[in-house]
């Protein structure tokens, strides 16, 4: 569900699509909870795609004075802090891959709101902007996933939590201008129900964010 | 690359050089003021205005000058600068001012928006 994908060590020839494309097999985990249920534990053919590239910016002050950030919410709303890039319909995959031009700042992960992502298993290892070492924990910087080469991949149905992605600007510089570039790889779902096992091995598989902690 | 010619005005109604784009930061590549005909020195000054955005400590941001390079170019002095604004960015709108109106003090900036 979400995926920073590492630089690559290798080429390979022919190249492999960066987005998921028409009659790729995406396959939902049964880790997916009810409240989900048009996805949970299914198997989907895409058969139509269009990408939508949108570029936003959050000018901010440094955070290491008064402890300020910026929460983006990606989900859907009129809140101030929502971007609304969630698909509203059951049949809708959205594939949101994000880049961000260089700058003093770095991003932390939540999902829902108030947990988030990047944790370490002894007490107290957890991102926490406030705290002068924490705040670089589970941080990703722009360079992780560049705005010209998007890295890290978010996939997004209907009525998912809200990811948050907290921005916070680096002690050095008074303001900092964060660069977000989106492209929005919209998918049309259409449903496998009884895949074969040749499509469940090609499937890409799709895991809740609950299954990327333990 | 875009450049802008205009005459000094002050800082109460600075030239607008450029507008922010809101998928990159301006980086002014040269200023060359000709103040050979002006009236006396003049110090000549490179703004940021900018629009912070909404953030979780503040709900109404406001307008917010920053000025990022100022400089005086001498009576009958003709001088252009380039490397000291090579690390200059910003963030907002490019404005430029002069310590007062001088319609004879001609000013040439250059400027680009960083792709990276």
């Amino acid at each position: 569900m979400l995926e920073l994908r590492g630089e690559p060590l290798a080429e390979v020839r022919p190249p492999v699509p960066k987005y998921l494309q028409e009659k790729y097999i995406v396959r939902f985990t049964d880790g997916w909870p009810a409240t989900m249920g048009h996805v949970s534990g299914k198997t989907f053919e895409i058969d139509k795609t269009n990408q939508v590239p949108y570029v936003r910016r959050y000018i901010l002050p440094t955070g290491a004075v008064t402890g300020d950030y910026r929460d983006v919410d990606l989900s859907n709303g009129t809140g101030a802090f929502q971007e609304s890039l969630y698909p509203e319909s059951n049949s809708s995959l959205f594939e949101i891959s994000l880049g961000w031009k260089k700058g003093n700042y770095v991003i932390h992960v939540y999902i829902p709101a108030d947990r988030h992502l990047h944790s370490l298993e002894y007490t107290g290892m957890y991102p926490l902007v406030t705290s002068a070492t924490l705040r670089y924990l589970g941080a990703r910087r722009p360079d992780d996933s560049p705005y010209n080469d998007h890295r890290m991949f978010f996939y997004a149905v209907k009525d998912l939590e809200p990811l948050i992605l907290r921005h916070f600007v680096l002690p050095g510089v008074a303001w900092e201008k964060a660069i977000m570039g989106i492209m929005v790889n919209k998918c049309h779902l259409k449903l496998l129900t009884n895949p074969t096992a040749e499509e469940l091995r090609k499937a890409k598989v799709i895991q809740y964010h609950e299954e990327l902690r333990w | 690359m875009p450049v802008l010619r205009f005459t000094a005005l002050a800082v109460g109604a600075p030239t607008v050089v450029a507008l922010e784009r809101l998928d990159s930061k301006i980086k002014p590549t040269f200023i060359l003021v000709d103040n050979s005909l002006g009236a006396a020195d003049r110090i000549i000054t490179l703004r940021d205005s900018l629009l912070p955005d909404r953030s979780n400590l503040v709900a109404i941001p406001v307008l917010t000058p920053v000025d990022k390079f100022t400089a005086t170019w001498v009576i009958t002095g003709c001088a252009s600068i380039q490397d000291e604004l090579k690390d200059i960015e910003i963030l907002g709108d490019l404005q430029c001012f002069a310590n007062v109106v001088d319609p004879n003090c001609i000013i040439t900036i250059g400027y680009d928006f960083k792709e990276d």
